[in-house]
């Protein structure tokens, strides 16, 4: 890592500003052949702002501010110099190409983080809840993804690992001393100290669900037999709620995806195909895989049309989703269903005039808080790769219980302890494979 | 003036072995000790190995060492411990009689090798290249390599309550010069404390107040060399420290020379006097006093538990207060001695110094302490010395081979700040290295060196493929409930993989005889199935990290990637491989992973 890597760090598109990063032994050195100013960059100590302007030879290219800072307080642990240019795409490319002839190279994606990483600035969770925070869609998302960051997993898994070691080392004592006269801690009360830490990880696993959610939003469809206004009403979401603009392509052509912020929730809708018997092939594909994708949904959105009395369809649609929300839809046209439950249950809306859509809001709202609720404080799981290493700490630890409750043979139990600690070590980034790391840190966009 | 290849100061156990194991390899040795009716002599209790030791032990014999066989020759009682724990923590302990095992040492050493009594007060070098030794008495003696094994010697100070005179044992005198010789020659030294206890007079023991502590009915041995075995099985006797001992401890805490600031050398936290014991466990009202024999022909009794350095008329005073001692008379008083250590940091794994070329350091002047860390640096010294002669490559084992291994990486790569002592926790791949595959690891490594007769690679090399054959042929054996205890129809391999059988269980299905050796380690492997191929596993991945050399001339001040803090320890120990620089405290993961980058970067260019 001994070379400098730069990338522009802002956006593509018109903006104010837009900012190129350099890292690395010869970042400040780079900058300083390009830049011209009262003060070069090789004259800060510590860290400073500087004002001047970028020349090619003797062409000036871009009027900028300079922000120099020296290793080791820095993002990535290295001298860092980022140029403030104006905004535009222009001016910040003439910039990189120039840092790029004058010593450094273009900066693979993620790799800014990846050197914070390596530099022991951050450890893995750490790395890995900055690339949440850029991507966080909602408030709550971004509450999560930055106490990740401020370490509240990093402390918790640590904090784990020392329990499970300490429980080790009292094995460890009736190992090592078996003459002297040091009590030895009796197992059962070894065993209830595991199974509270697995308690824990397990409670913690649960945390996972929700953070997925604030992550990847809450997947919402809206089904029902064909005609009852599914697409009003998913049009209507979209145009009355707080959209989110999302770069996230939709995964199939058949189901219409768009995006809502609800109280903080990131709820991605699904207009999906109208479910009814058909004999047609084509549609019947169609349907079949509406349905898969509302099995796997978060919460369903089940319309009915209020104005024509149940069908055979309906019923069985209210069946399969029973714990989904019923909404009776065209009651601007008069109701006409005569279920009582259903009139009960449903919430009444017009996709057409509006009506009812602060209710279904409020009952959409609440369903979301019960099923993924966010508490202050709590420490939020963040990737599936934690629940792995998690899951393979907590087999371990059973294994433990199992060697001291049979066999008395407490080396193993001593054995597969320390397993389950070296599995927490993987989640943190303490033990770290390069592959797994190269994996991580593709994931994030350049010049981060 | 003859000129030797090894020159072996000390003749203690690190110093026996040494000379021994380069007298096996074809040198020529010379052994200098303060004393010449001391070689071999156990200054603090009389036994040999114990919890973590005798797997030392069991390693050093399948190189070719002495103390196992010793032991066996000269042990008057051998017990197996944690016998009801799994194998890999079980570990044989002797009782040795004292007086014996320095006559058979002695007798040993003089048969093998050139001795002097003399003491060596000056490391003789040329440039940067040790040339031999001087003594006090200005003789020099030359040689291509020297190994120092001074034991608790130089500048050895012994503490009896305020009483304080220079010895190197009670009774021995110290080794002034030697101390100010590595000093001049760019060495650090640190200072560190260790204790032993009271002798008692026989005599004047009451038995019957305490418990018998008898050896096992059928011992077992230490040397693949003992072929006859028949120890006498002396017992030993247990009894307890009382409120009142305590209470004169605490009254008295301003004699004790540690708790008064006399002493400066940090001593054993895991071998405290009983002055530490009574005041950092104030909870407790009594600790175990093991009452051992120190010989056949001696009235003296070891009191184990109770090492103290409070003026002897305390020390007997609150001796009397333990039943059976109520009228003990002492032989000796127990003592505390300081002494200087060589921060075995500057060592490279061959545990030859990285400043003087030639000049091997081993035993408790590297910080441990310990006959068997003593006499297991003893031999890989010894043997390094005359690869070194010979321009051969190191002998170092891995930490996933032998305890050895794992004693001298924490010696050279972590150092040390208290006497270092032996643990199976220490030892990250303890299932495997076992006191009863301790010839499958190593013997090959002294048939190699010429260090055990070849017969014993094949006895090993047969034993082992008994152990497979039988274990594929109890896999295929399926037993059904009605002839053993068992719900469900089971192999024989799965049967033993169960705690509640054993191998006595289930030989009656074999149809074939399997000697005891063979059966022991069928059922071991049996009951740690799956745990030994996950310790392989796990070691496989440490190799790996063993296997990437660090380029001599790396400059880590150039590697900007690595904190300040691992930067500086990385210069001054200049790890060789990167699972050396792993285990070097302030080098973190990431410190490694950069420095791993770093090297396969070097590489590519």
């Amino acid at each position: 890592m001994k070379d400098t890597i730069a990338a522009i760090g802002t956006p593509v598109g018109e903006g104010a500003i837009s900012i190129v990063r350099v890292s690395g032994r010869d970042a400040i050195p780079c900058v300083s052949r390009i830049f011209r100013g009262k003060k070069s960059p090789e004259d800060i100590r510590k860290s400073g702002i500087l004002y001047g302007w970028i020349y090619e030879g003797e062409e000036p290219v871009d009027e900028v501010l300079l922000f120099v800072m020296r290793a080791p307080h820095t993002y990535t642990g290295e001298d860092m110099v980022e140029i403030s240019t104006h905004g535009g795409y222009m001016a910040a490319r003439k910039v990189l190409s120039l840092v790029l002839k004058y010593g450094a190279r273009l900066a693979k994606p993620g790799e800014f983080t990846m050197r914070a990483f390596l530099n022991g600035r951050i450890d893995l969770v750490r790395a890995e809840s900055v690339l949440d925070v850029i991507r966080a869609k909602t408030e709550k998302g971004l509450k999560i993804a930055e106490q990740t960051l401020r370490g509240s997993l990093t402390v918790f898994i640590n904090k784990i690992k020392e329990r499970i070691i300490e429980l080790a080392s009292l094995l460890e004592v009736n190992l090592d001393f078996p003459e002297e006269d040091i009590p030895p801690t009796p197992i059962d009360e070894i065993v209830e100290k595991i199974n509270g830490i697995i308690e824990e990880l397990e409670n913690l696993k649960k945390t996972y669900r929700v953070s997925r959610v604030l992550r990847e939003g809450a997947i919402v469809p809206i089904t029902g037999r064909p005609n009852v206004g599914k697409s009003s009403l998913f049009n209507l979401l979209l145009r009355e709620e707080k959209a989110i603009v999302t770069s996230v392509p939709g995964t199939t052509r058949d189901v219409l995806e768009g995006w809502i912020d609800l109280d903080g929730y990131p709820v991605k809708l699904l207009d999906t195909a109208g479910i009814r018997k058909s004999e047609d092939f084509v549609e019947r594909i169609g349907v079949e895989r509406a349905m898969e994708k509302t099995r796997e949904a978060d919460i369903v959105l089940l319309v009915l049309d209020a104005s024509e009395t149940l069908t055979d369809e309906d019923r069985e649609l209210i069946k399969e989703f029973s714990d989904g929300i019923i909404i009776l839809n065209k009651i601007d046209l008069g109701i006409r269903i005569k279920d009582r439950d259903i009139l009960e249950k449903g919430i009444r809306v017009s996709a057409l005039t509006g009506e009812g859509l602060d209710e279904l809001h409020s009952v959409l709202q609440k369903k979301l808080e019960d099923a993924f609720p966010v508490h202050s404080g709590e420490v939020f799981l963040t990737r599936e790769r934690y629940i792995h290493s998690i899951d393979s700490a907590i087999g371990n630890m059973k294994k433990a219980i199992e060697k001291l409750k049979e066999t008395g043979l407490e080396e193993l139990a001593s054995f597969e302890l320390n397993s389950a600690a070296q599995h927490l070590k993987e989640i943190t980034g303490e033990i770290t494979d390069e592959d797994v790391l190269e994996k991580i840190f593709s994931e994030y966009c350049i010049g981060k | 003036m003859k000129q030797y290849d090894v020159i072996v100061v000390g003749a203690g156990h690190a110093g026996i072995e040494a000379a021994l194991a380069a007298k096996r390899m074809g040198a020529s040795v010379l052994v200098l000790t303060i004393h010449l009716d001391m070689i071999g002599h156990m200054p603090c209790n009389p036994a040999v190995g114990g919890i973590a030791k005798s797997h030392l032990v069991f390693e050093i014999d399948a190189l070719g060492g002495e103390i196992g066989f010793a032991t066996d020759k000269t042990g008057i009682q051998f017990k197996m411990l944690n016998r009801k724990k799994g194998p890999s923590v079980w570990s044989l302990r002797a009782q040795v009689d004292r007086a014996d095992y320095r006559s058979y040492m002695k007798k040993k050493i003089m048969e093998s090798v050139d001795v002097k009594q003399g003491e060596v007060v000056e490391i003789l070098t040329e440039g940067e290249k040790v040339i031999g030794v001087k003594t006090k008495t200005g003789t020099e003696y030359y040689s291509k390599t020297v190994i120092l094994t001074t034991g608790t010697f130089m500048q050895g100070l012994v503490h009896i309550g305020m009483v304080r005179f220079s010895a190197g044992r009670l009774g021995e005198p110290p080794s002034t010069g030697l101390s100010d010789s590595l000093k001049k020659l760019g060495f650090e030294l640190g200072r560190l404390k260790t204790g032993t206890s009271a002798r008692a007079d026989g005599r004047t023991i009451d038995f019957s107040k305490m418990e018998i502590q008898p050896g096992d009915e059928n011992p077992e041995h230490f040397s693949h060399r003992t072929v006859e075995f028949n120890p006498p099985q002396i017992p030993c006797y247990l009894t307890h420290t009382t409120p009142e001992t305590h209470e004169i401890i605490r009254k008295n805490i301003a004699l004790a020379p540690l708790y008064a600031g006399v002493i400066k050398g940090i001593g054993p936290r895991y071998c405290p006097s009983l002055e530490d014991k009574v005041m950092k466990f104030p909870e407790r009202g009594k600790h175990h006093v093991f009452v051992e024999p120190d010989g056949r022909d001696t009235n003296e009794y070891y009191l184990n538990g109770v090492s103290s350095s409070l003026p002897e008329e305390i020390q007997l005073k609150f001796m009397r207060t333990i039943p059976g001692l109520e009228q003990v008379e002492f032989l000796r008083p127990g003592y505390a001695i300081e002494y200087d250590f060589v921060f075995p940091t500057q060592l490279r794994h061959s545990l030859e110094t990285k400043k003087i070329q030639g000049l091997f350091l081993a035993g408790q002047i590297n910080g441990t302490s310990g006959y068997e860390e003593a006499a297991a640096q003893g031999i890989m010294a010894g043997i390094n010395a005359v690869l070194k002669i010979r321009g051969e490559e190191p002998f170092v084992l891995r930490r996933d081979e032998a305890y050895i291994g794992v004693l001298i990486d924490d010696l050279v790569t972590r150092g040390t700040k208290e006497p270092y002592r032996m643990f199976t926790s220490r030892a990250e791949y303890r299932l495997i290295l076992r006191q009863d595959n301790a010839d499958e690891r190593l013997a090959r490594y002294g048939v190699k060196y010429g260090l055990v007769d070849k017969t014993l690679l094949e006895k090993v090399e047969e034993r082992r493929k008994r152990v497979d054959e039988l274990l594929k042929k109890m896999k295929r054996i399926v037993v059904s409930p009605g002839k053993i205890n068992i719900s469900k129809p089971a192999s024989l391999f799965h049967i033993l993989k169960m705690p509640e059988f054993h191998f006595e269980d289930i030989y009656k299905f074999l149809d074939e005889e399997v000697p005891h050796d063979v059966a022991f380690r069928v059922e071991i492997e049996a009951k740690y199935d799956g745990y030994i191929q996950r310790a392989i596993a796990h070691a496989k991945k440490l190799k790996e990290m063993e296997r990437v050399k660090i380029p001599e001339d790396i400059d880590y001040s150039k590697i900007r990637t690595i904190t300040m803090e691992a930067r500086e320890k990385l210069s001054r120990e200049r790890p060789e491989t990167l699972g050396e620089a792993s285990r070097i405290s302030g080098v973190s993961p990431s410190d490694i992973f950069a420095l791993y980058v770093y090297i396969k970067r070097k590489e590519e260019e």
